[in-house]
This record gives structure tokens, C-alpha cells and sequence, in this order.
């Protein structure tokens, strides 16, 4: 998730070519050519979440997207506790470094058809040491500070994090880039309720509950209500007298609500979403792909999504029949101690796919 | 559950016509331990091969799901009743599909992948060998020891249903379902993809009019 900002002047947007280097499990990765819909599959551990992670990572306004990178992947659910060690603050940052190597650069760069190109750099500050404040003097410890460099059409921005009064602290941020993320962990009601509320007060749900509707043919309606406080959307079922919240009924009206939400509410964008198949019944998925397809097509969104499932492949394959432009496979590998991408074009992964073979590696 | 999914993990690919062309040549590389191919053919979406149609279907299938490096590839196809056109067609597939295109039965052509910009090799393999006409049908009809008598009863059976062969090729398929149906002993409507994955009297799998086909691969799986 990440509030963005929109293309200035109309335009299709869409990510062209992406670039890391000694960033998480890559080393050196550069793809070009990537499509309007973009399906990346691949072992468990081979870099598709990474993937993703960088491109939201990239795409944000400032290193809070770090954290909550780390919230989802499970590390520090909690408020991050530091002790009195270095190794407390930089640990936080290690593994955003290719084989935990601080002393390098981590770099990710991406061009998009409207603002061109965006990078960011982070680094530990190596020559400028700091002392973490400690209530007593004798325990002071020394760390050295990570700055995120941002260089986008606005300009360069630095954004240092530091440990001050006992939390680390940044200054500055940066334009965001339109991108919404969908992690396997972090579906929220009350964003998908902000989402929801926004269209809605656009006039324009209407299209959302269509799209939901072609799949849930039992939902009447949707609405924001509040319930225990809280502001959630309901669904309206076919032969219920009650209005119920989405996600109380079903995991897969609830995901796909969101993923939808993100679509409509980020035109002319880009949304990832990670392991995109949870939660969705098999037979549904050429149901759930084309609908989001069409969503994709009516809001100009560019998608990129990771799938562990040959039959949601299959079904996005069949829903992008004709199409093999706007398809594009990209199969992630871990090997030698980094991730690598394989770039398949739409015309032979989708005949792939149609003859029924192991595309996923 | 995901249906099983075909994998692309060996450097040569042989693409044939039909399931009996496949388990055929899958059967001769196994049985004279020819390693690193893979074979198969083209297929629709109801999952059946498509004949000499499919060819570039099935080099696109291997493009999108390969996870090796492929080496080369060789078509296997029928001669039918006009074997310069067949051979016309299958040469033109691999054209189709960016990769060099063969002049000659059996005769390797190196070059670039179009799409990989990788070097590859392609051939295309007609069968049978030893006629101008025929198919796979004839060729297994080679491989049928002592079986010219009965071969010679099938004929005299269609003179008298006055059911006339139209090719060779029609020939052959007609009388290898015959000798099937009267030698195979539980089930007279044994596929021939079933046949010849077995050791069925009277075909004989080690037979020399299988030797082309094998002594090819070899010689085409190799580095020289």
C-alpha cells in the first residue's frame, strides 16, 4: 500500500525496464521490456517477493516502507527495540544488502514511460559515526547511520536515519511513484475502507461492484458501515437480511475486493501483488483474473503479480488469449548464492502455458 | 490439485506428428540409451497433437517453458504421398520460428536463434527412409519380421470390400491396424502409440530399419 501521486500529464504509465544491483538476494539484475501485465513465478526463496518488495520499495516516499516491508516478511511486528550494540541498528538494514554486505551500495533504478527514470541508493554512511544516547555515559555504543537516496524527476533526496532519543529518525520525502502493493500479509480493512470511501465519494464504486458482482454474483451491494467501531466495508448477500463485512464471509471476496480497490483507486498506475491465487477457489480463477484484467484495462493500470499456481497461469492465459504484447513470464531462480530472472515474451509463454507445460520452472 | 505439467529440461528436442511418433521415438532413445532429448508434438487446447501443423506450436511451447539452454531441434515427419512438400513444410516451420532452416532430409544446419540470439542446430528426420511415400506406419511395417503373408491377406481383404488405397501411406496405416487387430492378443483396438511402447510380436524394436533414426540422434546430440 503507499499513497502515490498521479502521472502529470494523463498518459498511460507503465514501468519499462527495472534495475538492481547488490539489492537483497540480487546481485546484478536488469529487465527490460516488461508488459502491461506481468506474471513472475518461481521456487519458494528465488526473489519473487523481493521483486515486488523493490519495486514498492523504489516507489515510496520514504524509508518507513522498509519497516513495513519487514512487518509483512514477519521480523519486528512489534515497536523495534534497540540495545546498546551497533549491530541492533545496522541488523535492521543488513539483508536489504546483497549477502548481508553493508559495505556495499544498494542500488534499484526503474524507467517508466511518463517521468522516466527514478533510483534510489542505500548506503551506511561510512565515514561518519554516531554514538547511540544512553542513559549512562559508560554504555554508549557507536553506530553508523543508512541513508536512502532518492533520484527522481524532482530532484536528488537524501534521507539519513538516525538514532535519536531512542528511535530512528529520518527527515524528507520523496514524490511517490503511483504503485499500490498487495503483500500475501498485509490485506487491511480500514485502508480497504479508506480506498472504498474514496470512490465512492467519486461516484465512482459502481464499476468496483460490478467487477465483484461477475464473481460473487451474491453480492448485492457494498457499503462502508461501522461496526464495533470500526469502518469496514460490507457486502449485501443475495437472501441475508443483514449486511455482513466482506472480510468476515470470504477470504477471496475479501482479497479480491482489495486487489480491485487498488486497481480502481490507482488509475493510470501500477499494482504488484504478491501470491495472487491465495485465497481464490480453482475454479474461480479465470474468473478472478479476467475480472481484474478488465479492471486493469478500464483504470489503464500496469499489474505485476507472482503466483506459485500453474492454474491461475493458466487461467491468465487464457483470459490474455490474443494478446501475447501485453503478457509477459518472468521465472525467478535462486542459484550461487543469488536471484535470477528469466524473461519469457507473451508469445511463447502463453503457447507454453497452452500446451500444458511446467512454465514455472 | 495442478494437472502434471510437461517439463523442458533437456538441450534437444525432437518434435514429431503424433502420440505413436512420439512413444516411438521415445522408445528408440531409451532403449539405445541416447540421452539428453525430449520429444513431443504440438498440441491443441483439447491437449491432442496436431500433426504436421503443430511443429512451430511445440518450438514456441519449448521457447516459453525450457529452463536449459536448448541445443537444437529436429522434426520428425511423415513423407505422405509428396515428400518434397512435407519436407517444404516442416523446414518452413522452423523458419516461421526464427531458427535455421535445413536444406536437406538429414542433414544438420547450424545457426542462430532468432529469438535467443543463441547458436542452435536444427534437421528434420523423413520417414520412412527406404520409399518415397509412406509414413510412420510404413516404417513399422519394416520392422514387422515374416509378416509379408498376412500383409499380402489384408490386401486381398480390401480387393474384395473393393475399398481402394488411396496413398501408400493409407496403405500401411490400413494394414498395420490389421496385423494389430489379429495379432495383439487381449485388445484388437490397441492403440498404435500403445503398440509400440511394448514388446508386441512381430514388431521388433531393435530392428535395423530403426537404425536411421537412432544413429541420426546420436550423431546429432553430440558436440561435433
Amino acid at each position: 500500500m503507499c499513497a502515490a501521486s498521479q502521472p502529470k500529464n494523463g498518459a498511460f504509465l507503465m514501468i519499462q525496464r527495472f534495475q538492481a544491483h547488490k539489492f537483497r538476494c540480487f546481485d546484478t539484475l536488469q529487465l527490460d521490456g516488461l508488459r502491461r501485465f506481468n506474471f513472475i513465478v518461481g521456487e519458494s526463496g528465488s526473489g519473487k517477493s523481493a521483486l515486488l518488495e523493490s519495486l514498492f520499495l523504489l516507489s515510496g516516499a520514504s524509508p518507513e516502507l522498509h519497516f513495513r516491508i519487514r512487518r509483512w516478511r514477519g521480523f519486528g511486528e512489534g515497536n523495534v527495540e534497540l540495545l546498546q550494540t551497533s549491530e541492533s541498528f545496522s541488523g535492521l538494514f543488513r539483508y536489504l544488502f546483497h549477502n548481508g554486505d553493508t559495505t556495499s551500495i544498494a542500488r534499484l533504478s526503474l524507467v517508466d514511460s511518463e517521468w522516466g527514470k527514478r533510483s534510489l541508493d542505500i548506503y551506511f554512511q561510512d565515514k561518519q559515526t554516531l554514538d547511540i544516547s544512553l542513559s549512562k555515559p559508560e554504555l554508549t555504543a557507536q553506530y553508523i547511520p543508512i541513508t536512502f537516496k532518492w533520484d527522481t524527476n524532482a530532484g536528488i533526496t537524501n534521507i539519513t536515519l538516525e538514532i535519536k532519543d531512542g528511535a530512528i529518525r529520518g527527515s524528507g520525502s520523496v514524490p511517490t511513484h503511483p504503485l499500490h502493493f498487495i503483500s500475501s500479509r498485509n490485506l487491511s480493512s480500514r485502508y480497504d475502507a479508506l480506498l472504498f470511501s474514496t470512490l465512492s465519494r467519486a461516484l465512482r464504486s459502481e464499476e468496483l461492484i460490478n467487477a465483484v458482482r461477475q464473481i460473487f454474483p451474491s453480492v448485492g451491494d457494498l457499503s462502508l458501515e461501522i461496526v464495533g467501531g470500526e469502518t469496514l466495508i460490507n457486502a449485501q448477500f443475495t437472501g441475508i437480511k443483514e449486511k455482513i463485512p466482506a472480510n468476515e464471509l470470504s477470504g477471496g471476496l475479501n482479497k479480491f475486493i482489495s486487489i480491485a480497490l487498488a486497481i480502481a483507486a490507482n488509475p493510470r498506475g501500477i499494482v504488484l501483488v504478491d501470491e495472487i491465487e491465495n485465497g481464490f477457489f480453482y475454479r474461480n480463477y479465470f474468473d478472478v483474473i479476467a475480472g481484474l484484467i478488465k479492471l486493469c484495462g478500464l483504470y489503464n493500470v500496469q499489474l505485476f503479480a507472482s503466483t506459485h499456481s500453474a492454474e491461475f497461469l493458466e487461467a491468465a492465459g487464457r483470459a490474455l488469449e490474443g494478446r501475447p504484447d501485453d503478457f509477459l513470464l518472468l521465472r525467478t531462480k535462486y542459484e550461487q548464492n543469488k536471484c535470477t530472472i528469466t524473461k519469457i515474451e507473451g508469445a511463447w509463454s502463453l503457447a507454453a502455458i497452452e500446451q500444458s507445460a511446467e512454465v514455472r520452472g | 490439485m495442478d494437472e502434471y505439467k510437461e517439463e523442458f529440461n533437456q538441450p534437444y528436442h525432437i518434435i514429431v506428428e503424433g502420440p505413436a511418433d512420439r512413444e516411438l521415438i521415445k522408445r528408440i532413445l531409451r532403449d539405445r540409451q541416447i540421452d539428453g532429448f525430449q520429444v513431443g508434438c504440438g498440441q491443441g487446447q483439447d491437449r491432442r497433437c496436431l500433426g504436421k501443423d503443430g511443429f512451430s506450436r511445440r518450438i514456441a511451447a519449448i521457447r516459453g517453458a525450457t529452463t536449459v539452454q536448448v541445443q537444437g531441434y529436429v522434426i520428425v515427419a511423415d513423407r505422405d504421398d509428396n515428400s518434397a512438400d512435407r519436407f517444404s513444410n516442416a523446414a518452413r516451420q522452423f523458419a516461421k520460428s526464427s531458427l535455421p532452416k535445413p536444406k536437406e532430409n538429414m542433414k544438420v544446419d547450424e545457426g542462430i536463434d532468432g529469438v535467443t540470439e543463441l547458436p542452435v542446430k536444427t534437421a528434420i528426420i523423413m520417414i520412412p527412409d527406404n520409399h518415397d511415400e509412406g509414413g510412420l506406419e510404413t516404417l513399422l511395417l519394416s520392422c514387422c519380421n515374416g509378416m509379408q503373408e498376412n500383409i499380402d491377406c489384408v490386401d486381398d481383404f480390401c480387393t474384395c470390400v473393393q475399398k481402394e488405397y488411396r496413398t501408400k501411406l493409407h496403405a500401411d496405416k490400413i494394414r498395420l491396424r490389421a496385423i494389430i487387430a489379429a495379432t495383439h492378443r487381449s485388445d484388437p483396438s490397441l492403440a498404435l502409440s500403445s503398440w509400440v511402447t511394448g514388446d508386441h510380436c512381430p514388431f521388433e524394436m531393435k530392428h535395423t530399419a530403426l537404425d536411421f533414426i537412432a544413429d541420426f540422434l546420436k550423431l546429432f546430440g553430440t558436440n561435433e
